[in-house]
């Protein structure tokens, strides 16, 4: 952020009072600091921050940005820990705060219009008495917000047998960087065009800001049914996983946490997990009720071949609750065995848990990291989270340099470099891993195609230096084939 | 040539090209040099119907040799394709390992799996398990350029850099040429079996299809159906008007309890007439109510509107109403669960020309008075010069659409002219 554009912003932050009102345009350094971090390693300082209430408010503020060549973040919550609401380089974040309304809910094409701003689980206890629900449930679901979900493409517990947000989303309403409204599909579940619905969730905030989203309700299931399987050692436990996969069942959630969680997990929430085991399974079933029953036997009968330490079924909902509560917690409870955590997002094939985990835990031990395991092991996305003291000289670059290698088994295992949080600050530079040149190349053109400026959301997902200015690079591409930019 | 790279009466001017693998794909593109040739990627040739009608094309570059299921890691319940292999033989050898990849388009044996996810194929097993793009896990295209790209990768949950995939599904090749596609795979249902429901009203067809989706029964697939559409596919569905068809599958115990629950709902409906068939003759049933995309002869329209499960009465009533008025019989299937409904017309030719473009017209006026979209899997080629499928998408999207296909095709070397009209793709 250089002192022209602080120098810019004073002119605009009138204009900008204007068109939100004064209450809600902030450039106190005090109230700026809170909008710096995201949960993950980096930080970034905007030079203001804007809480619109309409997309009418963001096309404004986007064309007084354009016109005066200013990037902008969009911003949620805060909790993707991958950085990709950090505004890095300064200027306008817009927080969605406000824009935080559930406009409609249409029970009999179940569907809901939300604003970005709404929480994720506030959808799903708002059309609960309609018997209905909102699928995708990131473990931050409490507090983390629609349109961020959609920014980053959002997961959870749930997604094994739901699907991630991308499978849930019908249409939105976009600013493009232009200042122009549009809507990406609507609330059909299929239609005609390119699907520029698909291709923006996910796409981190910098292709379109998201105003309204039309979101794809599901029918509360008649049975669920939620079990602890606990297990001497981890690599049983994931065992036991893949043998589950592989005998052709997907559970609607199928959950791992090494000691180091079931640790904290307790102390934090007291959820009834044994503290002596190695790894726990948290498995929950749904649907029919004789369809549950059926796969339970199933699944009991296979982890039986692994020795479990005990099997234990929630009895009624608060018993389920309590389950899930210390998984749902458990991030926010490593804090009890370190000042810091990061946490790791990659996604590997399910048959690989065995082996990726046994690499983890040696790397570990080899640099005396503690490593907390947490899994959505049904589906491969792993989150080892390094648990470290920030304030200790060399321990940011060691668990960074811990993260990359982890990232590295992933991607060498098959895999990938991020299952549910993006790429944000914190991964692009990994991504050569995973993508060629022209891969990366092919995916700065839809930027292009989307907008010129490079304004929204700039200097995020590729590596570094391979913005806006490596854009006419990737046209060279797309116009001569392939060798032309090697 | 072969007699599949003639669409809509145009025969290529050079010969075709048949690449074996991804490199001699992304070599043949980028060989094509000169200024204003135009390729059209060919698979199966199963829907090459649709679109506007192209002034000229050069090359047809067909990918029925691509044919191979490159890796099937049953364990992780994922698959890698090339993009010219046809259903029938996907999904035979993934029934090897009891799986199968839950996407069931027409004329599965010549039908590829890059041509059914760029033309944005329908099919029928989308209440339970959703849409076939969200079956793909990563996917490799090659750019007109020739340039090779990838983006996902073989595992079931990935957010790393742009889903670039979603603009190849539905985009008639005109961005790139799918070359390979991971897919997620579902085990097979241990038990299978079909109900017939018929009635005599359209109401209690609207009536019994929205019981069933507030119902805890998930099916497979569900359609209705008119009774023109009924004799048409010569489904043995005596005394009725209307024919609802649930495909269910699972274990046995929670299979009839499915079957239970619809039993006892068939029941309110006094006139109405079940039947059941189990998993082979259901198999046979749906195949021919798949492969049904319209009467043969050249005058012949089939349309599929895309809608909401309430919106679609309103649309049946008002396409029946209008066809009743002039006349004419249009033959329907409806698919409540996920908004769908397709119309089957044999022929509108008659003396006067005007008439088929009039009664074309109407059909996009209840469309949209119903607030839905229509788009055509046939038209007659006549009626196809001036049509133009974008023009009920908002300006909006448009603008983007266009720029996306200014950017990764600046030369219109893909498709030219069939999916975006002159005007916009010149």
């Amino acid at each position: 952020m250089g002192q022209s554009q602080s120098l810019k912003m004073k002119d605009l932050i009138p204009e900008l009072k204007r068109i939100v009102g004064d209450d809600y345009v902030l450039d106190d350094q005090a109230d700026l600091l809170v909008y710096e971090y995201d949960g993950s390693i980096d930080r970034g300082n905007p030079v203001v921050v804007v809480l619109p209430d309409t997309a009418k408010e963001i096309s404004q503020v986007l064309k007084l940005a354009r016109l005066n060549s200013l990037p902008v973040v969009a911003r949620g919550a805060g909790t993707g820990l991958s950085g990709g609401a950090i505004a890095e380089h300064g200027g306008i974040v817009l927080s969605m705060a406000r824009m935080n309304q559930i406009l409609e809910v249409n029970r009999s094409d179940r569907y809901a219009i939300v604003e970005p701003g709404v929480v994720n689980l506030d959808l799903s206890t708002h059309v609960a008495s309609e018997g209905l629900y909102y699928a995708p449930d990131p473990s931050s679901q409490r507090a983390c917000t629609i349109g961020g979900n959609i920014a980053e493409n959002s997961g959870g517990p749930h997604c094994l047998a739901y699907g991630v947000t991308t499978n849930h989303v019908l249409g939105m309403e976009v600013v493009l960087a232009d200042g122009s409204i549009t809507w990406f599909g609507d609330n059909e579940r299929d239609g005609i065009g390119y699907d520029l619905r698909g291709i923006t969730i996910g796409s981190e905030g910098t292709l379109a800001i998201v105003t309204k989203i039309s979101v794809r309700l599901l029918r509360l299931p008649e049975h669920v049914k939620t079990m602890l399987m606990s297990f001497e050692t981890i690599e049983d436990a994931s065992a036991a996983v893949t043998e589950i996969i592989g005998a052709g069942m997907v559970p609607a959630a199928l959950e791992m946490m090494d000691h180091f969680c079931i640790k904290a997990a307790e102390e934090a929430v007291g959820a009834g997990y044994p503290e002596g085991a190695g790894a726990v399974l948290l498995v929950e079933l749904d649907g029919l009720l004789e369809s549950v029953e059926e796969e339970s036997e199933e699944i009991e009968a296979i982890c039986h071949e692994f020795s479990p330490l005990e099997i234990r079924v929630a009895t009624d909902s608060l018993e389920r609750e309590k389950l899930w509560s210390g998984r749902k917690g458990v991030l926010g409870a490593l804090g009890r065995l370190a000042p810091n955590y990061y946490l790791v997002d990659g996604t590997i094939p399910r048959t690989k848990l065995v082996d990726v985990l046994k690499k983890i835990n040696e790397i570990s031990e080899r640099s005396g990291y503690p490593i907390a395991n947490l899994l959505h092991a049904g589906d491969g996305n792993l989150h080892p989270s390094i648990l470290f003291d920030e304030r200790k000289p060399g321990d940011v670059e060691n668990i960074l340099a811990i993260g990359a290698e982890i990232l590295r088994i992933c991607v060498d295992s098959g895999g990938v470099l991020s299952g549910e949080h993006g790429i944000g600050l914190e991964k692009q530079d990994q991504m050569p891993l995973m993508f060629s040149e022209e891969d990366m190349a092919t995916m700065s053109l839809l930027k292009l195609a989307f907008e010129t400026e490079d304004l929204l959301n700039p200097g995020k997902v590729f590596p570094t230096g391979a913005g806006c200015g490596d854009i006419s690079q990737a046209r060279a591409i797309a116009r001569v084939g392939p060798g032309a930019y090697i | 040539m072969e007699e599949k790279h003639l669409i809509d009466g145009i025969q290529p001017s050079q010969g075709p090209i048949y690449p074996e693998d991804t490199i001699e794909l992304s070599s043949a593109l980028s060989d094509i040099t000169e200024p204003g040739k135009v390729v059209v990627p060919v698979g199966g040739a199963t829907r090459l119907q649709i679109g506007a009608k192209m002034p000229h094309y050069d090359y047809a570059l067909d990918l029925s040799n691509m044919n191979h299921l490159v890796a099937h890691n049953s364990a992780d319940l994922t698959c890698i394709v090339q993009s010219g292999i046809t259903l029938r033989s996907l999904q035979n050898q993934l029934r090897e390992q009891e799986q199968f990849l839950a996407v069931d388009a027409a004329f599965p044996g010549e039908a590829t799996i890059g041509g059914t996810l760029a033309s944005n194929a329908p099919g029928y097993l989308r209440w339970q398990l959703a849409h076939m793009r969200d079956m793909v896990i990563g996917m490799q295209v090659v750019l007109p350029s020739g340039t090779v790209t990838k983006s996902g990768g073989p595992v079931v949950k990935n957010v790393a850099g742009y889903d670039m995939a979603r603009l190849h599904i539905g985009g008639y090749g005109t961005l790139g040429v799918i070359s390979e596609i991971s897919f997620k795979l579902t085990p097979l249902p241990p038990r299978q079996g079909s109900l017939l429901v018929g009635f005599q009203s359209e109401n209690e067809l609207h009536n019994f299809s929205e019981e069933v989706f507030d119902s805890y029964v998930m099916p497979l697939a569900l359609t209705g159906m008119n009774e023109h559409l009924i004799k048409t596919l010569q489904i043995d569905a005596p005394r009725c008007r209307y024919l609802m068809v649930i495909r269910i599958g699972g274990r046995q115990m929670a299979f009839d309890r499915q079957l239970n629950i619809m039993n006892k709902m068939v029941e309110q409906y006094q006139d109405s007439h079940t039947d059941f068939l189990e998993q082979n003759a259901s198999d046979r049933l749906w195949e021919k109510i798949r492969d049904f995309r319209g009467y043969g002869s050249i005058s012949s329209i089939t349309g599929r509107v895309f809608s909401t499960p309430t919106r679609l009465r309103g649309l049946l009533r008002d396409m029946a109403n209008h066809f009743e008025e002039i006349g004419s019989t249009l033959a329907v299937s409806i698919q409540p669960g996920f908004g769908t409904m397709e119309f089957y017309i044999e022929s509108l030719l008659a003396e006067d020309k005007t008439r088929p473009t009039q009664v074309i017209e109407q059909i996009h006026n209840i469309a949209r008075q119903n607030q839905s979209h229509i788009n055509y899997e046939k038209l007659p080629p006549d009626l196809k010069i001036g049509f133009n499928m974008w023009s009920q998408i908002n300006e909006g999207s448009l603008g983007i659409m266009r720029s996306l296909r200014d950017t990764y095709d600046p030369d219109k070397k893909l498709n030219r002219g069939r999916y975006l009209t002159d005007k916009e793709d010149s």
